[in-house]
């Protein structure tokens, strides 16, 4: 049989096999990671499990390997709390969004990092808000992100900029002292009274929330950049999988099997709350 | 047939063949390289920095395009074997028949050593018909998949994520078909190697054709004989005219 290959120079052959070699290389290093990716990659991050090696006896023994901390997968919500000086969380709770099973974990989540007013108190098109970056403890303002995503102990605040260049965190209420002493007293208030309260409790609070996507846009509400993200993560909450998990999200699927609490789907969760 | 600088060569692939088999492996390169960019580890997704934004917009545009183009020439194909003489002419000898069972069988106890002569087999062997029946069942998979991902906004999330992972799965076994099942065996074959240039000039030597597909060698030689035979006979005739 004819083989042009047993025809070449020395050199050229040579140069050929190292080439065919290259691809053969390139080519089963292809096909074993599209094995490996398909079979044996973790979904997981293998770094984040520490290897022991004693068997469970050992562990058990020496209660090396045995957690300290809580049974229960606890999440920094709950052991660092959201913000404590914040009011609504006096009787919302650190995870104040519940009425939206679908997507309640994705907005108390937000809650940890992100002040109620924020997304509860729409400002009117003429105000000059600008949204900083404020630490939950001292509420001075960030001028580096540090930490893992979300967990920098700071919170996103809406801050108006008055005419007069003074500038109001705007969940700051002129009911302050009211809303404590309301929730001293509140047990000792009928139910018209409390209702009277919370009315007028609420008077800022805007009906509709803002919603995701006013956020997770380009120009929306929050410029990611001056909120100190880095551009390529900046691009990817107003453009990339986040956006695009939020279109996708707003017409939540979940099987009806794993939703006690609806009977019928395909209903819209933008929440009320 | 024609004859080459030592031996005879015949037609393998039509010049329409090789135009649908270009248009099919350079588009589904990229959609290889495109697709499994999204499974790509993270290391190496870091190490494109500030582009990577760029260019993971462009590897969307890229595959989107050649998704369109596969999904044209698989349509251009089909129409190709049911409209056309030449294409009917392909489809006719790709048809599994039950000697196509007898060859797989042959050939492997040939392989395995318990044979000494290869069987002789037809255009077509039975490990290309698998092959190319695959890429039917593996196009219509991944382009119907492709369409439910590209129009997300129309399908509930359970049918999409049905969808990703069939596109997935299926485009992970056609990837390792192709290098595995395709790549290796037509040019890693000790016969071409370091290539098939079948698939550029569409011919195939006398000696690789006696080798794998004896059957229609013999075809062959039988129809050029009475085509000869025909023309010295007609050649003749007008000689005592």
């Amino acid at each position: 049989m004819h083989n042009h290959h047993a025809d070449m120079s020395p050199f050229k052959r040579l140069l050929v096999d190292l080439l065919m070699a290259s691809i053969f290389i390139l080519l089963a290093a292809f096909a074993l990671w599209l094995i490996w990716i398909t079979f044996f990659r973790a979904t997981f991050d293998s770094g984040l499990i520490t290897v022991n090696n004693q068997t469970e006896l050992e562990q058990i023994a020496t209660g090396a390997g045995v957690s300290r901390e809580h049974f229960h997968n606890i999440d920094q919500a709950v052991l660092e709390g959201a913000e404590s000086t914040s009011l609504c969380l006096k009787c919302h709770g650190n995870y104040p969004h519940s009425k939206a099973p679908d997507v309640r974990a994705f907005l108390n989540a937000h809650a940890f990092f992100t002040a109620c007013e924020t997304c509860h108190i729409k400002p009117a098109e003429s105000d000059n808000i600008v949204y900083k970056w404020l630490d939950k403890k001292t509420g001075a303002e960030l001028n580096k992100l540090e930490g893992n995503p979300g967990s920098y102990g700071a919170m996103i605040v809406s801050i108006k900029i008055e005419e007069d260049g003074t500038s109001r965190r705007l969940d700051e209420s002129a009911d302050r002292q009211f809303i404590e002493e309301y929730l001293a007293l509140r047990a000792t208030f009928n139910a018209d009274q409390q209702a009277e309260a919370k009315f007028r409790i609420h008077k800022d609070i805007s009906q509709k929330p803002i919603f995701c996507d006013e956020c997770h846009m380009q120009n929306g509400l929050l410029d990611f950049r001056s909120l100190l993200y880095p551009p390529v993560i900046a691009n990817r909450l107003e453009t990339g999988e986040v956006a695009t998990m939020i279109t996708r999200y707003n017409e939540f699927y979940l099987p009806t099997m794993f939703d006690p609490t609806s009977k019928t789907r395909g209903h819209n969760n933008r929440p009320d709350e | 047939m024609s004859h080459g600088k030592n031996e005879r060569s015949f037609v393998r692939l039509t010049k329409s063949q090789r135009i649908q088999h270009v248009i099919l492996f350079v588009s589904t390169g990229l959609l290889i390289l495109t697709g499994f960019m999204l499974m790509g580890e993270r290391w190496v997704i870091d190490m494109f920095g500030s582009a990577g934004n760029e260019i993971f917009y462009w590897r969307g545009i890229i595959h989107r395009v050649a998704g369109v183009a596969v999904t044209l020439v698989c349509l251009y194909h089909l129409g190709y074997v049911f409209l056309q003489e030449e294409g009917r002419s392909w489809i006719k000898d790709m048809l599994p028949r039950m000697s196509d069972a007898t060859h797989a069988s042959q050939n492997v106890s040939y392989m395995l050593g318990f044979r000494e002569t290869r069987p002789k087999m037809e255009r077509f062997t039975y490990m290309e018909k698998i092959e190319y029946f695959s890429v039917y069942f593996g196009m219509f998979i991944v382009i119907v998949t492709g369409i439910m991902m590209w129009t997300e906004q129309y399908w509930p999330k359970f049918w999409l994520d049905i969808a990703d992972a069939f596109h997935l799965g299926e485009a992970t076994l056609a990837a390792l078909a192709i290098i595995i099942g395709h790549i290796f065996s037509v040019h890693y074959n000790p016969h071409v190697y370091p290539m098939n240039k079948a698939f550029i000039d569409g011919k195939i030597s006398e000696s690789m054709m006696k080798e794998e597909h004896g059957l229609w060698y013999e075809r062959e030689m039988e129809r050029l004989a009475a085509e000869e035979a025909a023309a010295a006979a007609s050649g003749g005739g007008r000689n005592n005219a």
